[in-house]
C-alpha cells in the first residue's frame, strides 16, 4: 500500500480509470516532473556544475514554469555566512523642493519587528546589493525606488544608498572583543527628474566602498582555516588538507575562493 | 539469449507500469489534503494581509516598484497577474480586497474546486507583481497552492464538507470523505516536490565550506536582531554549533531519501518540527518554517486523521 492511502474495496488502481485517461494523466505528470527535474538540475548555473545542455533545455520549459512561480532555485542554502547573507538595508535621503535639508527613509525601518514585512524589505535590499555587486551591475532598483519616493513625497531629488550590516564574528565573540564598526555602504546614487522628462535620471556616487569588505562571521582559526585563501598555507587543525587539486575536466578551474571575493555569479538565492 | 532479454524488457515495462499506476492512481483519503488546504489557506491569508501596510507604497501609482521595472525583471516570459491591471489606488485596493475574499473562501473550504484555482491565481499574481520581494516561503506557498487545485481539497476540514454532511443521508458520507485518485495525485506531487526541495537544499549547502565545517548556523546567530532568540552564547559551544549545522544537512538528505519508508516517516516528521522550528526561531523565518511544516503534512499517514475523526464521529 502506498503512503497516505487507505484501502478500499476497489483498490486496484487500474479498475478506477480507463486506460486512455490514465495514459493522458501520466503524460501530463511526466512532462511536469521532467520540467521540475530540469529546474532542479539546472539551477546550479554559474557554478562548476553548470551544463549547457540543461540550461538550453530549461529555456523550453520556462514559459510553463515561470508563470506558476515554479521556476525557482530549489537549492536554498539558508546561509553560507557570506557577505551577501548578512542583513542589508536601503536608505533614501529625500531633499524637498526649495530646501536643502533632507529627510531620511530607511527600508526596513529600524523599529519594524521581525516578520514578513521586515523580511520583504530585507529581500528588496538583498536584491539591491546582489545586483549592484554582480559582474554586470545595474541600477534598476535604485532608479525605481528613488523615483517612486520622489513622487510620493514630491521631493526634488533622492539619494539612494544600500548598506550591509556587520554581523557578530565568531572569533570576536569568543574572545569577548566584539566591536561595532559602521555599516558598510555598498552603493549610493542621486536620483532626480530633469524638467520635462518623465524618466528618472541617476548619478552614481563614488564607485569605491566606504568600508573594506568584511570577512565571514563564522571564520576563526580554532577549528579550521579562517578562509580558503589562508587555507593554502595552513597546515594545522581541522583544516589540515592538501592544496586543492585541479580538476582535469576543468583545466583552468581553481576551487580556492577567498572569503572577500565577490559572490558566485550569478549569486545563489537563499 | 534474445528471448531472455525480451522477457526481461517485458517484465521491466510491466512492473514499471504497475508501479507507476499504484503510485499515482491508488485512491487516497482526502482528509490530509483537506488539512493542508486549511493550513495553507490560513498561511496564505496571513501572508496576503501582511501586504496591507505596504501595498500602495510598493505597487500604487507612485509606488517604489512600478510596472516597467517589474516587466524588465520578469524578462521575456509571459506572466499573468491581476495586479498588473490597476492603474489607480482605488482599483488596486479593489483588486486586493477581491483577492482577500477569494483567500477567505479558500481557507474556509467553500466552493473549493473553484476557489482553489482562484486562490492560486491571487497568490501567484501578487508574487509576480513584486518578484523582487519574494522569498523561499513564497516558492513553497505557490507550489502547494498549485497542487491543491488537482485534488478534492475541500472534501475535509471545510464548509463544503459541512454542507455535504447536512444534505446527504448516506452514512458513509457522514463519517469520512471518500478516497479519491485526485487526492492521491495532489499529495504525491507535494511529496515529490518537497523531497526534491530537501535534497536540493542539502546539495546547495554542501557547496560551501561553512556547512562542511559545521559553522553555517552561526550565519543566523550572528544576526541576533533578525531572530526570535539570541543564541550568541553558543559561541562558547562550538561542538553544539557543529552538531546543529551537520544535523540540518543530515536531516535534509534523510528526509529526501527515507521519508518514503513508512517506518521512518514519523521520526522524520518529528525531526522536521525540530529542524524547521529551530531554524525559524534563530533566523526569524517563521513563515518559511510554517510552509515547510505545512507541506510535510502531505506525508502524514491518513490513518492518523481517520482514527481521530472516527473518535469524533462516535
Amino acid at each position: 500500500m502506498p503512503p497516505s492511502t487507505v484501502p478500499t474495496s476497489d483498490d486496484d488502481p487500474e479498475s478506477r480509470l480507463s486506460e486512455g485517461v490514465r495514459t493522458f494523466i501520466s503524460l501530463l505528470l511526466f512532462v511536469h516532473l521532467f520540467a521540475l527535474g530540469l529546474v532542479f538540475f539546472s539551477n546550479f548555473e554559474g557554478s562548476d556544475w553548470d551544463s549547457e545542455l540543461l540550461r538550453r533545455m530549461k529555456i523550453v520549459v520556462r514559459p510553463y514554469l515561470y508563470p506558476l512561480w515554479l521556476d525557482r532555485p530549489y537549492h536554498y542554502h539558508l546561509t553560507y555566512a557570506e557577505p551577501l547573507d548578512f542583513d542589508h538595508y536601503i536608505e533614501v535621503a529625500l531633499t524637498p523642493k526649495g530646501s536643502s535639508e533632507s529627510t531620511i527613509i530607511r527600508l526596513p525601518e529600524d523599529d519594524l519587528g521581525i516578520g514578513l514585512r521586515r523580511q520583504r524589505y530585507q529581500r528588496l535590499a538583498w536584491h539591491f546589493a546582489r545586483r549592484t555587486e554582480s559582474q554586470t551591475p545595474d541600477d534598476l532598483l535604485p532608479l525605481t525606488i528613488g523615483a517612486g519616493l520622489i513622487k510620493q513625497h514630491t521631493a526634488a531629488r533622492a539619494q539612494v544608498r544600500c548598506f550591509r550590516k556587520r554581523p557578530l564574528f565568531l572569533d570576536e565573540v569568543r574572545a569577548g572583543a566584539s566591536t561595532e564598526p559602521p555599516d558598510e555602504r555598498l552603493y549610493a546614487a542621486d536620483v532626480f527628474f530633469l524638467p520635462g522628462n518623465a524618466l528618472p535620471q541617476l548619478n552614481k556616487i563614488g564607485e569605491a566602498r566606504d568600508v573594506a569588505p568584511v570577512k565571514r562571521p563564522s571564520d576563526s582559526g580554532s577549528q579550521g582555516p579562517p578562509n580558503r585563501e589562508s587555507q593554502k598555507g595552513s597546515s594545522s587543525g581541522a583544516g589540515d588538507r592538501a592544496a586543492p587539486l585541479r580538476n582535469p575536466l576543468f583545466p583552468n578551474a581553481n576551487s580556492a575562493r577567498p572569503a572577500s571575493a565577490p559572490p558566485r555569479s550569478p549569486p545563489t538565492e537563499k | 539469449m534474445p528471448n531472455a532479454q525480451q522477457s526481461y524488457l517485458n517484465n521491466l515495462s510491466s512492473e514499471f507500469g504497475r508501479g507507476w499506476n499504484r503510485f499515482w492512481f491508488t485512491p487516497a483519503a482526502a482528509a490530509p489534503l483537506g488539512l493542508i488546504r486549511l493550513v495553507f489557506g490560513l498561511i496564505a491569508l496571513w501572508w496576503y494581509l501582511s501586504y496591507i501596510p505596504d501595498l500602495a507604497f510598493f505597487f500604487g501609482p507612485q509606488g517604489i516598484i512600478n510596472s516597467p521595472t517589474v516587466e524588465q525583471w520578469r524578462g521575456p516570459y509571459p506572466v499573468f497577474s491581476i495586479f498588473d491591471w490597476p492603474q489607480t489606488a482605488a482599483s488596486l485596493w479593489f483588486t486586493y480586497w477581491l483577492g482577500l475574499v477569494v483567500l477567505v473562501l479558500f481557507a474556509a473550504g467553500l466552493f473549493s474546486r473553484i476557489t482553489s484555482v482562484a486562490a492560486l491565481l491571487v497568490v501567484v499574481s501578487l508574487i509576480h507583481r513584486g518578484p523582487m520581494l519574494a522569498q523561499p516561503m513564497e516558492d513553497v506557498l505557490a507550489m502547494v497552492m498549485l497542487y491543491l487545485c488537482f485534488g478534492p481539497s475541500g472534501a475535509a476540514f471545510s464548509l463544503d464538507r459541512v454542507w455535504k454532511r447536512r444534505t446527504t443521508s448516506r452514512l458513509e458520507d457522514n463519517i469520512a470523505a471518500p478516497p479519491s485518485i485526485g487526492a492521491n495525485i495532489s499529495l504525491r506531487l507535494i511529496q515529490i516536490h518537497l523531497a526534491l526541495l530537501h535534497f536540493g537544499m542539502a546539495i546547495g549547502q554542501l557547496r560551501d565550506d561553512s556547512w562542511w565545517m559545521g559553522r553555517a548556523i552561526w550565519g543566523f546567530i550572528s544576526k541576533p536582531e533578525s531572530g526570535y532568540v539570541d543564541l550568541t552564547w553558543l559561541s562558547d559551544h562550538l561542538y553544539l554549533l557543529n552538531l546543529w549545522t551537520h544535523g540540518i544537512v543530515v536531516f535534509e538528505f534523510a528526509f529526501a531519501l527515507l521519508i518514503w519508508n513508512r517506518l521512518a516517516r514519523p521520526i522524520l516528521m518529528a525531526a522536521a518540527v525540530l529542524v524547521w522550528g529551530s531554524i525559524g526561531l534563530v533566523s526569524g523565518m517563521l513563515a518559511f518554517t510554517l510552509v515547510m511544516l505545512g507541506a510535510t503534512l502531505a506525508f502524514m499517514p491518513a490513518e492518523w486523521l481517520a482514527r481521530r475523526r472516527s473518535h469524533e464521529a462516535l
